[in-house]
């Protein structure tokens, strides 16, 4: 006997064969929900939030450096002014010093650098008798 | 047409979104699953695919141009992940795609999710012996029931060349029939 031809476009069609679990489709889409990224909402970072923080005091640190190294270039030049000064000043003589101080000065002097007490003062007396 | 573009603004808009994904989901969940079944063939394999490509399409919908109808893009993605799925797994068991596919229709008969008779099981052999494109087109064609504009859309191939395809298919797999 000879077997029948199969003849996929006038015989039935042949189906898949496949079973779907009873109640698959019950929860899938709840499992595809939980699934999905959460949607993308702008928010600012927590870095974002540090560094408007960070910058407010990175900006008040370079003010106050700022502020410290102007006064401090100010003071050096002063500082480097009276050197220069005295430097210009290390020519003069003793006795162009001398001519310019007055008797209280030359006093005043004596007395801060210990040249003038009343018992160097008597020796000297005895010395010079 | 203009309701297809209504519903991907409510796609894509973050306020209606969550319930035009899930209108998405219950229309599509079932043609989707027959669809990636024919290829994965196995239920558990369909499922992780099923649910990785409702991922992959809440993912790319702001990447949808509208060049095509929204069911053709799905069914697209869902035949590649389907195909990247047998790809993966034959790379994984170091084993070529037919030799996967092969494996696949074997642990069918053991399958509590398969009860195909002794020639619905010969119709799945015989499928699997054609070429990747032609078992596709046999599948969605003759499975699925859809229509060769679909098909050209989806497989971006025109309606002749499927024809052709199709009916290269059926006379191989008559033939694979009718001497097996």
């Amino acid at each position: 006997m000879n077997m029948k031809k199969f003849d996929l476009h006038n015989d039935p069609k042949i189906e898949t064969g496949f079973k779907i679990p009873e109640h698959y489709f019950e929860n899938l889409e709840d499992r595809i929900m939980n699934q999905l990224p959460e949607p993308e909402v702008k928010v600012i970072s927590l870095w974002q939030r540090k560094s408007v923080w960070i910058s407010g005091i990175a900006a008040v640190l370079v003010i106050a450096l700022g502020t410290w190294f102007y006064y401090n270039q100010q003071a050096n030049a002063l500082t480097v002014s009276s050197q220069e000064y005295l430097a210009y000043s290390s020519d003069l003589s003793t006795e162009d010093i001398a001519y310019h101080l007055t008797d209280e000065d030359i006093t005043t002097i004596e007395k801060d650098l210990g040249l003038y007490d009343s018992e160097s003062e008597t020796y000297v007396n005895e010395y010079l008798n | 047409m203009q309701d297809e573009k209504q519903f991907i603004a409510e796609l894509l808009n973050p306020k209606t979104q969550n319930e035009a994904f899930r209108k998405l989901v219950r229309e599509y969940q079932r043609p989707l699953y027959n669809h990636i079944r024919t290829i994965v063939l196995n239920h558990d394999d369909t499922d992780d695919v099923l649910q990785n490509t409702f991922v992959k399409i809440f993912q790319n919908l702001k990447n949808f141009k509208g060049e095509s109808k929204l069911f053709s893009w799905m069914y697209r993605i869902a035949t590649n992940e389907a195909i990247t799925f047998i790809n993966q797994r034959a790379k994984k068991s170091g084993i070529s795609n037919e030799e996967v596919q092969e494996k696949m229709i074997n642990s069918l008969q053991a399958d509590v999710d398969y009860d195909g008779d002794e020639i619905q099981l010969k119709l799945q052999k015989a499928v699997a012996t054609l070429p990747e494109k032609q078992q596709l087109v046999f599948k969605m064609k003759y499975f699925e029931e859809m229509k060769y504009e679909d098909l050209s859309d989806i497989l971006e191939t025109s309606v002749g060349a499927l024809k052709a395809s199709y009916f290269h298919a059926v006379k191989k797999i008559e033939e694979y029939l009718n001497t097996n």
